[in-house]
């Protein structure tokens, strides 16, 4: 029945005295409920579907590990890569169906997501080739993200948005490892805080994008791992007294308070929250860097306390003014 | 296709992809103009206590039976000489290496220095297999492969 059709009809009944207006409420009501019932259960059910998943995944995993002297490879390639594509062709046959089953399928797509690269990697150890090296991630992170951006155009299934996400950013550090190839001039630990910068920008703009196509769970997400991506690899930058980078602690609070102006202009709690966290970690690190010798750490104490306190009541007073009606 | 809508999509796919290129760059490009031009001579294995550079020539170390009782369980140690102008390294004699003239100092003539390759992993860093000739920015991978991860350098030849 039409929206207008019902409403007409309630008004007729209405006007002849037929459905008291408690009635009709309570009919609302319980309509409802209902529906939550039914949504909880199904909550339920995914919950209980991917906790299966792990399961299964778990049971898998010490299946090979137990019996690994006893496979031959047939066997290994068979157990490992052999239960990822048994698992991903019973999701897809699951997918076909509606709600409580598709959900089935989601969680056997999950089981065969963790067990692929499991299946590469023993697949090419038997093969011959040296698993550690930055070519054979490469190519087993190129092939998983290829596997899932196809699934995802041919499914349409947000799992395998994230999976050719994670899958991507792994390629991403495979890939740039393989083009430094081990090169000494290289200080390794900068160069993977530097990459992992970079891909927490790369996060922050997906999940701007995401927010704009109405996937707020989904770029809200995003937005959280691309925080941390940023601010703590720009905390470690900054490195510590006597071998601090001035550039990095000079920078950082700028960054910070973009992240709490961002906040604002895009209504959106998880900068503010992320960015006052990150805030409270700056200010512990620089008190304890350069505070706590000089003044003592019970003085530092003092001076970190009260700019705590400050950090809240701003983080408090932009939530109240700017974001207290949006959702997250 | 609608940009405006898609610029964020689109730098967040742009950034990593101009991260990828600059690491390429900044590795492979400076070496395009800069290259080794001395030859050297090395040795796989630990060669303390058994070949040491005297006077700019190599010569075996004579100890007492005792002390070469020590050494002689140790891994055999290879000698080899890197030709920078073929870009390889051929293992040679110690006869044959005592003849060669060597400089002992760690950079070259031409600002150059060999270093071995690092092996990275999530929690560790350790030497590789990989040797590279550097030079401030510059870096060179030489088409040398060390058996068995230990490298020692003996000297330029002159």
């Amino acid at each position: 029945m039409e929206k207008n059709e019902l409403l007409k009809a309630i008004k007729y009944i209405a006007s002849q005295n037929l459905v008291s207006k408690d009635e009709l409420i309570s009919a609302y009501d319980e309509g409802i409920a209902g529906r939550k019932s039914e949504k909880t259960s199904f909550d339920i059910s995914k919950i209980l579907y991917f906790i299966g998943g792990g399961i299964i995944i778990l049971g898998i995993v010490i299946l090979i590990f137990t019996n690994w002297d006893k496979m031959n490879d047939f066997g290994k390639i068979l157990a490992s890569l052999g239960s990822a594509i048994a698992a991903y062709v019973l999701g897809a046959i699951l997918s076909r169906y509606e709600k409580i089953i598709y959900a089935a399928g989601q969680a056997f797509f999950f089981i065969s997501a963790i067990l692929m690269p499991i299946g590469f990697y023993v697949t090419l150890d038997i093969a011959g080739l040296d698993v550690d090296a930055a070519g054979v991630n490469a190519f087993v992170s190129a092939s998983l993200v290829l596997i899932y951006a196809i699934s995802y155009f041919v499914y349409k299934t947000y799992l395998f948005n994230i999976l050719a996400i994670a899958f991507s950013s792994w390629f991403y550090f495979s890939l740039t490892s393989l083009i430094a190839g081990n090169n000494p001039i290289l200080d390794a630990e900068k160069f993977f805080e530097y990459r992992t910068l970079v891909l927490g920008f790369s996060f922050l703009f997906l999940g701007y994008y995401y927010s704009k196509i109405d996937k707020k769970v989904f770029s809200n997400m995003l937005y959280a791992f691309g925080m941390c991506g940023v601010f703590i690899t720009a905390l470690i930058l900054g490195g510590y007294k006597p071998d601090q980078n001035m550039f990095w602690e000079i920078i950082y609070p700028g960054l910070v308070f973009a992240a709490i102006f961002i906040s604002v202009y895009l209504k959106n709690k998880i900068f503010l929250f992320g960015g006052s966290i990150f805030l409270i970690a700056y200010i512990i690190k620089i008190t304890s860097e350069y505070f706590s010798h000089g003044f003592g750490w019970a003085f530092s104490l003092v001076i970190a306390g009260l700019a705590l306190m400050g950090v809240g009541y701003l983080t408090y007073y932009l939530h109240q003014k700017y974001l207290g009606s949006s959702e997250l | 296709m609608d940009y405006r809508k898609n610029a964020p999509l689109i730098a967040a796919i742009a950034i990593p992809i101009l991260m990828i290129i600059f690491v390429a760059v900044a590795i492979y490009v400076p070496g395009l103009f800069k290259h080794p031009t001395y030859s050297f001579l090395y040795a796989e294995g630990y060669t303390s206590g058994i070949y040491e550079v005297k006077n700019g020539t190599i010569a075996k170390v004579e100890y007492d039976e005792r002390t070469q009782n020590y050494y002689k369980n140790r891994e055999e140690v290879k000698l080899y000489l890197y030709d920078v102008a073929k870009d390889q390294a051929r293992e040679i004699s110690l006869e044959d290496a005592a003849k060669l003239s060597l400089d002992t100092s760690r950079i070259a003539l031409d600002g150059f220095t060999i270093a071995q390759g690092r092996r990275t992993s999530l929690f560790d860093s350790n030497d590789g297999r990989n040797l590279f000739a550097i030079n401030g920015s510059v870096s060179k991978e030489l088409n040398v492969g060390i058996r068995n991860y230990s490298f020692t350098f003996l000297g330029w030849i002159k």
